[in-house]
């Protein structure tokens, strides 16, 4: 990358920094050679240890990848990525993990706990505790005061940690990472994988296919309801390697399951390539529940470095009356561009789309959502509050459409955008396709700003600007809060006020 | 660089090729080249230009005809005989097979009316809104426009202007209009579209709306048949409180696209615009519409109706642009569709983007077919099914015209609407 060096050398040269989550964990990393061929592939293959069909799937999507061109009909912009500069592979050696929360960095304690993260999974988080074992937090007869969340922590491309493992396997849940999975249940992965997002689906899901390390698998077997919200704390940490998650969650006949995804991310400093795919697949009356909490690092105050997130998600309501509700709050991340989207193909399957995206500073955001209903009696909502500051550029693209099956489609969508100061784009651009009669859709879109009337009215109560914007800006995007696990929730709105800062004044 | 040009794009860049000698000299003769070349670089729009993603020009018009000739008299009266001004008094302003024909145009006070290829026209202010555009159906026109009119309005016209586009030979016509509305000044327009079953008309209007002028307009898009074809392109400015009240009727033709370029360029303007659309059978209707605020406290509306059936397919692309420091914007759009049946399609893309955070900007599209509560409404008072249905799309469409001021004017496009749900007994 040619810009990258040019980069790195401005941001050592800058002081300021708002990111809160910025640090570098200093791990040693096992590496794959710099750049992207086929030994590279076999490489992260062998590394896996991979069966041969799993290689050639991977080289299979490799050579597609190397006829495709990279797409650029968004919104946002950013220096060309030299897909021969990154490294594809690090596996982190663990070493010296501290003893103690004690000995944890406290600015990333008091992180965790703006955030709102649970002691015993900071433990985790922060490299005190690994799954199993007791952690000194434990009292006698103490149940776990903050629910159940199992979680899958990525810490870069390999899991390390995951918990409640066994009091899944109970219920016959299968909740590993995907590598795992690949091992121990090949039959569900290759009857899955790449069913939903095909390997020549789009440029970065195709590279994605080729390279990916780790992500979760779930596979939730008929008639089970999870038992617990199933959680992966994604971490970017070794400098210079793309992220290339895969997650496959199948949610079998009558199954239920809850999964959320939450990031924070190492200060960096040059930009980093997120690509990673999401595949769900519904059947007959399954439900699956996604949440995403991104704040993964957005560059410095001038727009330097941060992450490029370019996801491929994708739910395929595959069985009757089954249902995939996607819901994000996308803050971080210098670039965001994904559409989370559902194939509403069994009859009377619903899909559902709840988005926060907040963009501050010099962030861009290109996001929205995909609703295709094949079936009949298929309903889909989608509820997107876009906020723009500072001097971002906040997109919503979203494409709902019916095909002439799809008799007695319903879809309602709204998208609102907030805007604070004059510096800041917001951007609207729906698709609504109707291709048969019977199909009924409303779309209706806002742009506005924070009233004066609603800030005059807080800071006449003695509430500071920000706080005043941070609570009118919560309040703006109640509904899709509210579609959130409590977990999710009480941190999304913390996230907010802190992604906010600065916007004001 | 287009490598692979259709049969059609190599008959344009034959008619180029042919007129260039012709046009020497005439005012606009300079932007000509410039214009086509650009147009020649990507040829007809296709389906993966995003713009055209829905109207792919270059599949439907791999062939094109030949280029209109010179309108014959006596067919043109006979046309012109055969179909009245809409509006009571009009003044006429025709232009058959692309050229302006002064002996069927009438003159009136505070109006003044040239032919653009005349060399003692003033021009000067002709061209400006297209300079900039990339509008492919623009480059096309004003690299190979054969004639047209350049209509200045100094005050309050005289009388309503009624533009008359004839189309009398299954041609290729490009007429290019000028309308230039003076400080203060007033007019209203009829725009007609008259053709035979195989016209292809790409025709190309300017409209400045000068300060504290008012114009309206309403362009009447009545094919023959589903084998004609109208393209029609308006790039307007309005300035400082001037108004624009603008109407489209689309009803007849095979291939119709509607694009309007406005740019609200001076504080306090409003612009609006309401379209009224029916495609049925092979119809395909396509309204883009692009309004841009660069001033302050300036209002923009769209409201479009269509009903589509039989397979006719309405394509709606709406999009506001508010520029940076254009405060105080109120800017909306709502456009509904109705389906007749279980076939045809329907898209709506309607598209904000703001650049200005002290505004207010929405819109809303939806699709869907008749209410059947309103139906059994209806059918409970003792009206039969097909009337009751009748009724509700007709209510439906004819909300768009509700701005029309001339109420012969309004029952007459009424009229065309109820007509064409009629056809191939959609209704």
């Amino acid at each position: 990358m040619p810009a990258v060096q040019e980069t790195i050398d401005r941001v050592a040269a800058i002081d300021v920094d708002k990111y809160k989550y910025g640090f570098v964990t200093d791990i040693e990393s096992e590496k794959a050679p710099k750049g992207l061929n086929e030994e590279v592939i076999a490489f992260i293959s062998a590394k896996k240890g991979e069966p041969q069909w799993m290689l050639d799937w991977r080289l299979e999507a490799y050579r597609r990848w190397l006829t495709l061109e990279e797409p650029d009909w968004s919104t946002v912009s950013y220096p060309k990525i030299d897909y021969n500069d990154l490294y594809y592979y690090a596996a982190p050696k663990v070493k010296d993990a501290p003893n103690s929360l004690d000995e944890v960095d406290p600015e990333l304690l008091r992180t965790y706990e703006k955030l709102g993260i649970p002691l015993k999974e900071q433990e985790i988080l922060a490299g005190v505790r690994k799954q199993g074992e007791p952690s000194e937090l434990d009292e006698a007869g103490e149940s776990n005061p903050y629910g159940r969340v199992a979680v899958d922590a990525v810490f870069d491309s390999v899991s390390v940690v995951t918990t409640f493992k066994d009091e899944l396997a109970k219920a016959g849940v299968i909740f590993c990472s995907i590598s795992e999975a690949i091992r121990e249940h090949p039959e569900l992965v290759k009857q899955y994988l790449g069913t939903v997002v095909p390997t020549s689906d789009n440029f970065f899901a195709t590279l994605n296919s080729a390279v990916f390390t780790d992500g979760s698998f779930v596979y939730v077997p008929p008639g089970v309801r999870c038992p617990m919200e199933l959680s992966t704390y994604f971490r970017i940490n070794e400098q210079n390697t793309g992220q290339f998650e895969r997650t496959l969650i199948i949610a079998d006949k009558g199954s239920y399951v809850s999964y959320l995804e939450g990031c924070t991310a190492p200060q960096r400093d040059e930009n980093q390539l997120h690509a990673a795919v999401v595949e769900l697949i519904a059947l007959d009356d399954a439900e699956i529940k996604y949440s995403t909490v991104q704040n993964w690092y957005p560059g410095d105050a001038e727009g330097k470095g941060g992450i490029y997130n370019f996801v491929t998600k994708r739910g395929d309501c595959r069985g009757k009356r089954s249902k995939i509700s996607w819901t994000q709050v996308e803050t971080g991340s210098a670039i965001t561009w994904k559409y989370p989207s559902c194939i509403l193909r069994g009859e009377e399957s619903r899909g559902e789309f709840y988005s926060i995206a907040i963009s501050n500073g010099h962030q861009q955001i290109d996001s929205g959502t995909k609703m295709i209903h094949l079936g009949k009696n298929t309903s889909s909502r989608i509820i997107s509050k876009g906020i723009a500051a500072g001097q971002s550029l906040n997109t919503y693209r979203g494409l709902v459409r019916a095909n002439p099956r799809a008799k007695n489609a319903r879809n309602f969508t709204q998208c609102d955008s907030l805007l604070i100061g004059d510096k800041c784009a917001a951007v609207t651009i729906p698709y609504v396709e109707s291709r048969t009669g019977t199909a009924q859709f409303e779309h209706e879109a806002t742009t506005s700003k924070i009233s004066d009337d609603q800030l005059f009215y807080c800071r006449a109560r003695g509430i500071g600007e920000e706080e005043a914007v941070a609570l009118i800006v919560n309040g703006f995007v109640r509904d899709v809060i509210q579609q959130l696990p409590m977990e999710f929730a009480v941190e999304a709105q913390k996230l907010i006020g802190v992604s906010l800062e600065g916007s004001v004044g | 660089m287009n490598n692979n040009p259709t049969e059609a794009e190599r008959a344009l860049a034959d008619l180029f090729e042919a007129r260039k000698a012709g046009f020497a000299g005439t005012p606009l003769d300079a932007a000509r080249e410039s214009a086509f070349s650009r147009f020649a670089a990507n040829g007809l729009p296709h389906r993966r230009v995003e713009a055209y993603k829905y109207t792919d020009l270059r599949a439907r018009l791999r062939e094109l005809p030949g280029a209109a000739g010179a309108p014959d008299a006596a067919k043109l009266a006979a046309v012109l005989a055969d179909n009245p001004p809409l509006v009571e008094g009009a003044a006429r302003i025709v232009i058959a097979n692309g050229r302006y024909v002064p002996e069927h145009s009438s003159t009136m006070a505070n109006v003044t009316v040239a032919s653009l290829l005349d060399p003692a026209a003033d021009t000067t202010r002709v061209g400006k809104l297209v300079a900039e555009s990339d509008d492919p159906l623009t480059l096309a026109n004003v690299g190979l426009f054969e004639g047209g009119v350049v209509i200045n309005v100094t005050g309050e016209a005289g009388a309503p202007l009624e533009i008359v586009h004839v189309s009398l030979d299954d041609g290729l016509v490009m007429g290019r209009t000028a309308v230039i509305v003076a400080p203060e000044a007033r007019v209203s327009v009829v725009e007609r579209a008259i053709g035979t079953a195989g016209t292809v008309a790409n025709d190309l209007t300017e409209l400045t709306v000068g300060a504290r002028a008012k114009a309206s307009w309403i362009r009447i898009e009545a094919g023959v048949g589903d084998k004609t074809v109208q393209l029609g392109t308006l790039h307007t400015e309005i300035d400082e409180e001037g108004a624009l009240e603008h109407l489209t009727v689309s009803t007849g033709a095979g291939l119709s696209r509607n694009q309007i370029f406005a740019s609200i360029v001076g504080d306090e303007a409003d612009a609006h615009f309401r379209a009224a659309t029916v495609a049925i059978g092979k119809r395909h209707v396509d309204n883009t519409m692009v309004v841009r605020h660069d001033a302050l406290n300036s209002r923009s509306s769209e409201v479009l109706r269509s009903a589509v059936g039989h397979g006719g397919t309405a394509i709606v692309q709406g999009r506001i642009i508010v520029d940076p420091g254009a405060q105080k914007t109120d800017a909306r759009m709502m456009s509904n569709a109705l389906f007749l049946d279980d076939s045809g399609e329907v898209v709506n893309k309607p598209e904000l983007e703001i650049f200005a955070d002290d505004v207010q900007c929405g819109h809303g599209a939806t699709s869907g077919d008749i209410d059947e509560e309103m139906v059994f409404y209806l059918r409970a008072r003792g009206i039969p099914q097909a009337t009751a249905r009748r009724l509700l799309v007709e209510a439906f469409l004819v909300e768009a015209l509700d701005r029309v001021e001339d109420e012969a004017l309004r029952e007459g496009l009424a009229d065309s609407l109820r007509a064409a749900l009629d056809l191939e007994g959609a209704l």
